[in-house]
């Protein structure tokens, strides 16, 4: 166990190192962020001091360890447009992201899992045509019509709800359920074949041999063997939705980390660009990290399986 | 890390097949649906070939005089032709119709450059093995962990868009997909009795991989592509829309979406038809990727 969290811990590192290493060139790619603080009439001694200031003069390697040095300490820089911390910036706007992620996550669980999970234990009933049909629309829909479409019908035409912004438990519904579409659609479908699959295994038909009831043979038996792959997925689609509260947020002005990236990148603040890019690619690495741990702890052959 | 976790998805799932579960009906309704998908295609296909035949008019003209203009099936006698007109007065069916042409070529190229990285870098990973396998997979895992879009958004952001630029990003950051299937396609097939057989007599690695594992794994490679132009269709749309896609001179879909977004109070027709328009073009795809998967590989899934 010890030594599994060893190489995963390290791999986890390594994989941090060159998120940031990309980054860093990337930034040199894109030209002299110096030029961004002068105007056109500067004299090339006041861009070299500008170039000082910013860290960004001396040969490559140099200003590339100083930039992992920074980095490492927390220091993405500072902002081109606030003047604080790019860092802190993104933390500031940690919770309002997380808050909109946990409830899309529940929402794609709470109805993504159980609709699965019956359109696979009631085949050719009204669950499964609704899984079905649900699970290619919900993936073939793009995020930023479909919250369009609640916004024309629940904000404008129906008044229910605020088109826009932060605030009450109002506010959060038809974000989080536009974010939650595609992660309820992929549930849904997966959590499906995977029961289905299940079904079929010997030690169902032992469980019904025994004679234990229907229903205990479903819960006990097939769910717990079913939600294996689940749980992968759930974490894996962590980027994606990641991927997509950029667009959500953006789209109902919801003031989390994705909003505040598309900006600086409207506003060419880089560093909070920067720093916004590594902690978002932080937390799905920990997440990555956590959900492998916790199959170690689920499955123990992981543990020998692993090289 | 994520490789094993993937892994082990895939092998969880690699016994079942929900098409191939019951007889042939289902495998009947399957094919019905994947036939929708290739019209659905099609008819997109044929929209961006045959655009400046098909639109009624130019996409770019501007008519103050009849912004937003509902279409004629609301009010019979508005100028407004069949789907109506946009913030600017711009004739949104010919603008759909003219917006096909940056989806289907964003959806094609990037797949072909990203199935085309993937694919070699996946057979040499697969076939060579060690440090070469762990070079790849590596990057693989390392791009992973960045949200996609994220990714082609800071790419954008710190090293220039443009239409082809776009495309370019898209395809070199995509290969991951293909890389991982061909790969372990790529490590069972290199033990094989006709590739030791090839190996004695002497051919040489390049001839191996291209003569007789490449063939080998096109079946799973074109059920990719299919899925994953849907995907890059999308992604497109998702950066047009945040203005940071195609050109603002090309009509494209994402984009009228998002101008539409500013007048949603008055008129919703210009925000809808645009985003139909994505939603059925990736549907088809989808559908006629589901489809060639049942047909082609049905082990694979994604």
């Amino acid at each position: 166990m010890t030594r599994y969290l060893v190489r995963r811990l390290r791999l986890a590192l390594i994989v941090l190192f060159s998120v940031l290493t990309m980054v860093f060139f990337l930034i040199r790619v894109s030209g002299d962020p110096a030029l961004y603080f002068v105007d056109e009439f500067a004299t090339p001694e006041e861009i070299e001091r500008v170039r000082e200031a910013l860290g960004l003069s001396g040969p490559l390697h140099v200003q590339y360890l100083r930039f992992l040095r920074q980095t490492v300490a927390g220091d993405f820089g500072t902002s081109f447009r606030y003047g604080c911390p790019a860092l802190r910036l993104v933390l500031e706007r940690l919770p309002s992201s997380l808050e909109l992620a946990a409830v899309a996550l529940t929402l794609g669980v709470v109805i993504g899992l159980p609709l699965g999970i019956f359109a696979a234990v009631k085949r050719g009933s009204v669950y499964e045509i609704l899984a079905t049909v649900g699970a290619i629309i919900g993936v073939t829909m793009p995020k930023f019509w479909l919250g369009l479409l609640l916004i024309i019908v629940f904000a404008v035409e129906l008044k229910l709800l605020p088109t826009s912004g932060r605030g009450s438990v109002q506010h959060l519904i038809l974000p989080a359920f536009t974010l939650s579409a595609t992660l309820t659609a992929r549930l849904a479908r997966l959590s499906r074949s995977s029961m289905l699959e299940v079904m079929g295994e010997e030690y169902m038909r032992t469980a019904r041999a025994k004679g234990v009831r229907e229903r205990w043979v479903i819960i006990r038996h097939a769910l717990p063997n079913a939600l294996i792959p689940v749980i992968t997925m759930v974490s894996l689609s962590l980027p994606r939705l990641i991927g997509s509260m950029v667009v959500v947020e953006t789209l109902f002005a919801w003031p989390g980390m994705g909003m505040l990236m598309i900006q600086s990148v409207y506003n060419r603040d880089y560093p909070v660009v920067l720093a916004s890019v590594f902690f978002m690619s932080l937390v799905t690495t920990l997440v990555f990290l956590v959900t492998d741990l916790v199959y170690v702890i689920l499955d123990p052959r992981i543990r020998y399986e692993s090289r | 890390m994520k490789v094993d976790s993937e892994e082990r998805l895939s092998l969880a799932n690699a016994s079942v097949h929900p098409g191939r579960t019951s007889a042939g009906g289902r495998f009947r309704i399957k094919a019905c649906f994947g036939i929708v998908g290739a019209l659905l295609v099609i008819g997109a296909a044929l929209c961006a070939a045959l655009a400046p035949r098909l639109a009624p008019c130019d996409p770019n003209k501007i008519d103050l005089a009849n912004r937003l203009a509902p279409p004629t099936f609301m009010q019979g006698d508005s100028p407004g032709g069949l789907l109506g007109k946009d913030s600017l007065g711009r004739d949104i069916l010919s603008r759909t119709i003219y917006g096909a042409q940056v989806s289907m070529l964003v959806g094609f190229v990037t797949v072909f450059i990203s199935s085309i990285v993937g694919t070699g870098l996946g057979l040499v990973a697969g076939y060579k093995g060690g440090i070469a396998d762990d070079i790849v997979m590596g990057v693989a895992d390392i791009i992973y962990v960045v949200p996609f879009l994220v990714l082609i958004i800071a790419i954008t952001a710190l090293v220039g868009g443009g239409t082809l630029q776009l495309i370019l990003y898209l395809g070199f950051a995509n290969w991951i997909s293909f890389a991982r299937v061909v790969r372990g396609e790529a490590l069972s097939i290199r033990e094989k009795e006709y590739v030791l057989a090839a190996r004695a007599l002497g051919a040489s690695d390049l001839r191996i991989m291209f003569r007789h594992i490449l063939p080998n794994v096109f079946a799973p490679v074109i059920v990719i592509a299919a899925l994953g132009a849907g995907s890059m269709i999308l992604t497109e749309s998702a950066l047009s829309f945040l203005g940071l896609g195609v050109s603002p001179s090309i009509p494209s879909w994402g984009r009228m979406v998002s101008d539409a977004r500013d007048y949603i109070k008055v008129s919703w027709w210009p925000a809808v038809f645009p985003g139909l328009a994505i939603m059925l073009v990736v549907l088809g795809i989808n559908l006629f990727g589901d489809w060639l998967r049942d047909v082609l590989d049905p082990r694979l899934r994604i």
